[in-house]
């Protein structure tokens, strides 16, 4: 067993991961030794390079297609260097104040988190789309929203230099997107940070990690030697995301009892819905998410997004097979999609366990709420797509999938919950949240409000795992602003944590 | 990959093979190399996936093939393409989730297959440009 010592270890590389090394770098400085653990690889750039099943099968775990116990959703989070920073499509939305209110967290305000927030706006180059860049994709989508009398909101997004390749989800083979792969952990290794990539951290004991280095066959060499390691660390911060940062905790042997740990898992479960046009439209090409409609957060917790994805992606969200299938992919230039967040409740019983090799299983069950927001969500993008023009639309939990114009007028009945047949529609998500929240009592919590993991002086998390309840938008600003203030909280007692 | 996991055997991929013509029809028309990859994807993707995934899967296709015998006499790839359409829009929409759900994980490895060769998405029409896509903005 090769032996290591530190003073801080992460563990993770993504948003949460990312934003802590670079906030804790300058400790570095004062002689203090820093590393971060990631699991996947770091990428080179030539690497990015768009096709669908290679770059999935590298950059996501289980090829972005992780199947809940239930095998009614499929989850997609990212692993390598930036974490699922790498694989996001960089829109970047403030947290609502009134989530922040539910989460009802003792000390941790909206103030903060948003000031926090502001920040990483400002370093990562948040600003909207230029009106020359839409493709039509998201035109139709606007017009649609338009003309049924919908606010139609563009996304702030993180980009710099976009070429317009669609290929965000893939990785950007224009490195465009400001991922912590590009801004934080770059920074943090300049001042001194280590990032130690093909490693995966198999439990915590007392103050140390074991992890091994496995390296896989793509992106650069790890930088330690193949096998085995303890590696010993004075304050161990967990940003592995939901799904990973729960399960590397339960699968380790801390001192305490965690009842919450694994538990009141979100994830904004999201349907792809699609629509074919007569003409074909620019919809893979350009930026592929610049609007979303937030009308039905409050009433009905869902959002609506622009968004476009690739062939097999595209096909398989597609609730049918046969002749209907084809027609519809027949001319992939036709097709103008919308994907549904629905903002699912914190349920106890919603969580990720750990089965006996210690790999994570995730328990769902769709709340009576996400059904009917999923269905109303349905119709609404079923008005928005005919409002903009469409030949045909496929709405998964419909009668017949395949819906043409001719119909635009009976979408109230031809979408029901009756109709919405779990396994049969194609559900995913890709927001992970919950499983070690923050909160006060260790009954219905993991952590405090500052990321610590109640009792244990030594053991952080900060990322989405600590999310209270779901955040009702995309996450990812939210999780650098907790990540922030879980290093803030690190360094103002660093004197005693790291002595 | 070196990897000796079974995944299939010869006679299953034959049916697979079959099943991915009815799921998308275009795949009659595959040339050998695009039948070959096909096949490939789908074993890479199953190994991958865990012993108790692989047997669900070989399972599921031994059901299909075998279960409308109980009523037509014969192997599913054998009954009229229409009886085959019917039976698999059976499962599609079954009674049981677990039906349903593996039905659904079937038809994704057959669409990984087809779909994620880079020729099947040229013939519809999905050119991405790596480095130049905002120049085919309007």
């Amino acid at each position: 067993m090769n032996e290591r010592h530190y003073d801080v270890l992460i563990i993770g590389a993504g948003a949460g991961g990312g934003t802590v090394a670079r906030e804790l770098a300058p400790l570095c400085r004062e002689g203090k030794r820093i590393a971060v653990l990631e699991w996947g690889p770091r990428f080179r750039d030539s690497e990015f390079n768009g096709d669908e099943l290679r770059m999935a099968g590298k950059v996501y775990f289980a090829s972005g297609g992780f199947l809940t116990e239930s095998r009614d959703m499929t989850l997609a989070f990212g692993r390598g260097y930036g974490g699922s920073t790498m694989v996001y499509t960089g829109t970047s939305i403030d947290l609502p104040a009134h989530v922040a209110d539910a989460w009802a967290v003792p000390g941790l305000s909206h103030g903060d988190i948003a000031a926090r927030t502001a920040k990483y706006k400002a370093e990562n180059n948040v600003h909207e789309l230029d009106d020359g860049l839409i493709n039509e994709n998201n035109g139709l989508f606007a017009q649609g929203c338009r003309a049924l009398g919908l606010n139609v909101r563009k996304f702030p997004v993180n980009i710099k230099g976009c070429q317009g390749s669609g290929m965000c989800n893939m990785g950007c083979p224009n490195q465009a997107k400001q991922g912590t792969n590009r801004v934080q952990l770059p920074e943090a290794e300049a001042q001194g940070v280590e990032i130690v990539t093909h490693c995966r951290v198999e439990r915590i004991g007392e103050r140390y990690v074991d992890a091994r280095i496995e390296p896989f066959p793509f992106g650069l060499p790890p930088e330690w030697e193949p096998g085995p390691y303890r590696i010993h660390a004075k304050v161990i911060v967990v940003c592995g995301g939901a799904v990973n940062t729960s399960a590397l905790l339960l699968r380790s042997s801390l001192p305490g009892r965690f009842p919450a740990l694994g538990r009141y898992f979100t994830c904004h479960p999201a349907l792809t819905l699609i629509a074919q046009h007569d003409q074909p439209i620019t919809n893979y090409y350009g930026f592929p998410k610049t609007y979303y409609c937030d009308d039905f957060e409050r009433s009905d917790h869902f959002i609506l997004e622009t968004c476009m994805y690739f062939p097999f992606t595209t096909a398989k969200n597609i609730a049918t097979f046969g002749e209907a299938h084809s027609a519809f992919l027949e001319d992939f230039r036709k097709l103008q999609m919308i994907l549904v967040l629905a903002g699912d409740p914190a349920l106890r019983e919603n969580r990720i366990e750990v089965d006996g090799d210690g790999e994570p299983k995730v328990h769902y069950n769709f709340a009576d709420s996400v059904r009917a927001g999923l269905v109303k969500a349905q119709k609404v993008a079923g008005d928005i797509f005919f409002a903009a023009g469409a030949r045909r639309i496929h709405l998964p939990a419909a009668a017949e999938p395949m819906i043409d114009a001719s119909m635009a007028g009976d979408l109230d009945t031809l979408v029901g919950d009756q109709h919405f047949e779990l396994g049969r529609i194609p559900i995913s998500a890709a927001h992970m949240m919950g499983g070690c929240r923050m909160g006060t009592s260790p009954e219905d919590s993991v952590t405090d409000a500052w990321g610590r993991v109640h009792g244990i002086p030594w053991l952080f998390c900060a990322d989405s795992s600590l999310f209270p309840k779901s955040s009702e938008v995309n996450p990812y600003l939210t999780v650098m602003a907790l990540a922030d203030r879980v290093a803030e909280g690190i360094r103002m007692e660093a004197g005693a944590l790291l002595a | 990959m070196a990897d000796n996991k079974k995944v299939f055997s010869d006679r299953q991929a034959a049916f697979l093979q079959h099943l991915a013509t009815r799921m998308v029809p275009e795949a009659r028309d595959l040339n050998a190399a695009q039948r070959r990859r096909l096949r490939m994807t789908i074993r890479l993707m199953l190994r991958r996936r865990s012993g108790m995934e692989r047997l669900q899967v070989r399972l599921f296709l031994f059901v299909i093939r075998w279960l409308p015998a109980l009523r037509y006499l014969r192997p599913f790839e054998r009954m009229p393409e229409s009886a085959q359409d019917r039976f698999l829009a059976f499962l599609e929409a079954a009674p049981l989730k677990v039906i349903r759900a593996g039905f659904w994980g079937l038809k994704t490895l057959v669409f990984m297959g087809y779909y994620g060769q880079a020729d099947i998405a040229k013939e519809i029409h999905y050119t991405p440009s790596l480095h130049h896509g905002n120049e085919y903005l309007g």
